[in-house]
């Protein structure tokens, strides 16, 4: 080994004994920093022999190609000419029928009958209760509290889950699905007053019906008109007043 | 040895002609021409640390087998960690590689195709990208779905279906996961393959182009033969990239999703960020006005020109570019000598300018972070961005002008060469 070739060998051996200490490490639990650590000491070693040898121990050469072009004088008659035209145009026609009939079992893909867009399940006299299926009740609710519902039996569903806030002598429930780009309408300003979409932040007036203050948002949420029940328990007056979540073509 | 196994391979396959020329194959020497060879590197450590994640993973229950392939396999994590890196550098070196190839005119004839190839793979490693770290079925990539859902949802007349034949169902669907994953380690690999292979097939047959240099002509190619040297440096370019993947898998943690919690409809993250190269489109989101118009009494969703108009405009200019430049400048001359920025000030102003718009849409993908950091106002901060996106892209543009247009142009400058003659004075001749 010359003087010049010893970085490459010192190089290459540290990646050697990298390696062997990745398989120790492994083989004794050591956890994935040494894992990671010993691998990435491995392949740098490899880097520097090989970024060595490529620019200080290999001859410079240059070499000098020449190019071509690939313009063909002869280029109108590459395609032979082809004849029954007739037959052509029938065998073109019976791929794109072909075509066309492949696209179908695509609808396979999309929800069985009507089972796109959000749909609401609330109805007059649904219960409100919590994520974890707790009823709600009137009277535990303090000034700005602010708590997740859903309809009694439909807990964790989508389209019907309502943030439902305490403000001084009332409570308010509104859909907690943002009309702007869906996200949950998971923020609340209590001094404000307002609910806060944490992602594209359209903020959302709690006493004025959801009315967009500001943001992206195209439309109030829409609000879920409730009652107090005689047991102190919350529960719908009926639907939503507005179509649930961000507009699609569909919604008019 | 080998030597005898091209001896062995020409014996039954007559390689012998092809490979020797091969191992003189001219590659010009620049550190940039290096950026498209990285993605080649993260490409590749991405298929097989995502093929070793593929084998715990199980998209019908995503958030446990993430988490459990985390902490109970061995290696796991790391591995995770180190796909996950490579595929945000991988990402990252596209986008560079872009720019060097734009900036230098390498797109001109005859590498319109190569070109076009390259913005499907950019396009092609974001979804891939996106559909990777949405798999884990966390909080925080299961926002990013929603908001995906709804910007498909935005599209006219075909938006319900676009989302139902994608989700099976409403969102969120039992099979949005698992088809994902179709998407993720199949349908987009395959893809980003083939574009790759016929990217690079292209380059092979056409040659690299080169900068301009004494002895370089449009006619050849002037560099460092793939044997030894090119060789040599690549693969120490392929394993230096290893080599950081891997530091950053094992030492900087990414996507923790076990601090984020599975994906339930009613609780979100705040702040939340996508993955870098979506910021832009989640800045757009953040920034464009609450505007709904009605068409026929349907409604088109404000989601619709930041989510789907915006990434599709864009890429279609950025994709037909080569052809836009030949109807501006009627340049249809072969080009194998690069440009400098220089010798194309409106060309280099265009790209500063979007490039800009890029950078501050990517901010403002992140206008909760900064509010969190600096106490201004999100709301602030969003208006400080729509003026920003109009005017820095503007400001930014003039400015690369101005400076292309002063700097060096040795594409239309004469240059001559200084020779002291025998009588001990100085002759001037012009160099080619």
């Amino acid at each position: 080994m010359t003087i010049e070739e010893r970085p490459v060998a010192a190089a290459l051996g540290a990646s050697i004994l990298a390696s062997i200490a990745f398989a120790v490490a492994f083989a004794l639990h050591a956890g994935d920093g040494w894992l990671g650590a010993t691998a990435a000491i491995a392949c740098a070693g490899i880097c520097i022999a090989l970024g060595y040898w490529g620019l200080r121990l290999a001859p410079q050469t240059q070499v000098t190609e020449p190019r071509e072009s690939f313009a063909s004088e002869a280029g109108d008659d590459v395609v032979p000419p082809v004849s029954r035209g007739g037959l052509l145009w029938l065998l073109g026609a019976a791929c794109a029928a072909l075509g066309i009939a492949a696209i179908f079992p695509l609808r396979s893909l999309g929800p069985r009958g009507d089972a796109m867009g959000l749909r609401s399940r609330w109805r007059a006299g649904m219960r409100l209760v919590d994520p974890d299926g707790r009823p709600l009740d009137a009277s535990s609710l303090n000034v700005d509290a602010v708590v997740t519902a859903f309809p009694e039996g439909f807990i964790g569903d989508e389209a019907s889950q309502v943030v439902l806030v305490r403000v001084p002598e009332r409570l308010i429930a509104y859909s907690k699905v943002c009309t702007h780009a869906g996200c949950p309408v998971a923020i609340y300003r209590a001094k404000e007053r307002e609910l806060v979409c944490p992602c594209h932040q359209s903020v959302f007036d709690v006493l004025d019906g959801g009315r967009v203050l500001a943001g992206p948002a195209p439309r109030a949420l829409p609000q879920l008109p409730i009652n107090t029940a005689s047991d102190g328990g919350i529960v719908a007056a009926g639907d939503f007043d507005a179509r649930v979540g961000p507009d699609d073509w569909d919604a008019t | 040895m080998i030597a005898r196994l091209v001896g062995w391979l020409d014996a039954r396959l007559g390689t012998a002609p092809f490979v020797r020329s091969a191992l003189r194959k001219a590659f010009p020497d620049h550190w940039s021409f290096a950026l498209g060879e990285v993605n080649a590197y993260c490409f590749l450590i991405l298929v097989v640390s995502g093929t070793y994640l593929a084998l715990f993973f199980d998209p019908s229950d995503a958030y446990r087998s993430t988490v459990r392939l985390s902490f109970e396999v061995e290696a796991g994590l790391f591995v995770r960690q180190l796909h996950h890196w490579t595929a945000l550098l991988f990402v990252a070196a596209i986008l560079a590689h872009a720019a060097r190839v734009f900036f230098t005119g390498a797109f001109r004839r005859p590498r319109e195709l190569t070109w076009m190839l390259g913005v499907l793979l950019c396009g092609a490693a974001i979804f891939e990208g996106f559909a990777g770290y949405s798999l884990p079925g966390d909080l925080l990539s299961g926002i990013g779905l929603r908001i995906a859902d709804s910007v498909a949802l935005s599209i006219p007349v075909v938006g319900t279906w676009v989302s139902g034949l994608a989700l099976g169902g409403a969102f969120p669907s039992a099979q949005m996961l698992p088809r994902l994953f179709v998407a993720h380690v199949y349908l987009l690999p395959a893809a980003i393959a083939g574009l790759m292979l016929a990217h690079v097939a292209i380059i092979w047959r056409q040659k690299h182009t080169q900068f301009r240099g004494p002895g370089r002509t449009e006619a050849n190619v002037v560099g460092a033969p793939l044997f030894p040297n090119y060789a040599l440096r690549s693969f120490a370019l392929g394993t230096g990239v290893l080599a950081i993947v891997c530091a950053l898998g094992a030492i900087v943690q990414i996507n923790p999703v076990w601090t984020y919690g599975p994906y339930v409809p009613w609780q979100a993250l705040s702040p939340a960020q996508p993955d870098w190269y979506l910021s832009w489109l989640e800045g757009a989101l953040r920034l464009s006005p609450a505007w709904e118009p009605h068409i026929f009494g349907h409604p088109i969703p404000p989601v619709f020109w930041p989510g789907v108009v915006l990434p599709l405009v864009g890429g279609l200019i950025f994709f037909l570019w080569p052809f836009l430049e030949r109807a501006a400048t009627g340049d249809d001359r072969e080009h194998n000598l690069l440009d400098r920025p220089s010798d194309a000030p409106l060309r280099t102003a265009i790209g500063v300018a979007a490039l800009t718009a890029f950078a501050v849409l990517t901010a403002a993908g992140a206008d909760d972070v900064l509010s969190a950091a600096t106490y201004v106002s999100v709301f602030t901060i969003a208006n400080i961005f729509r003026v920003a996106v109009v005017v820095l892209p503007l400001l930014f543009g003039a400015i690369a002008y101005l400076l292309a247009n002063r700097g060096p142009r040795d594409a239309r400058a004469e240059r001559t060469r200084i020779i002291r003659n025998a009588a001990g004075g100085y002759d001037e001749e012009p160099v080619a």
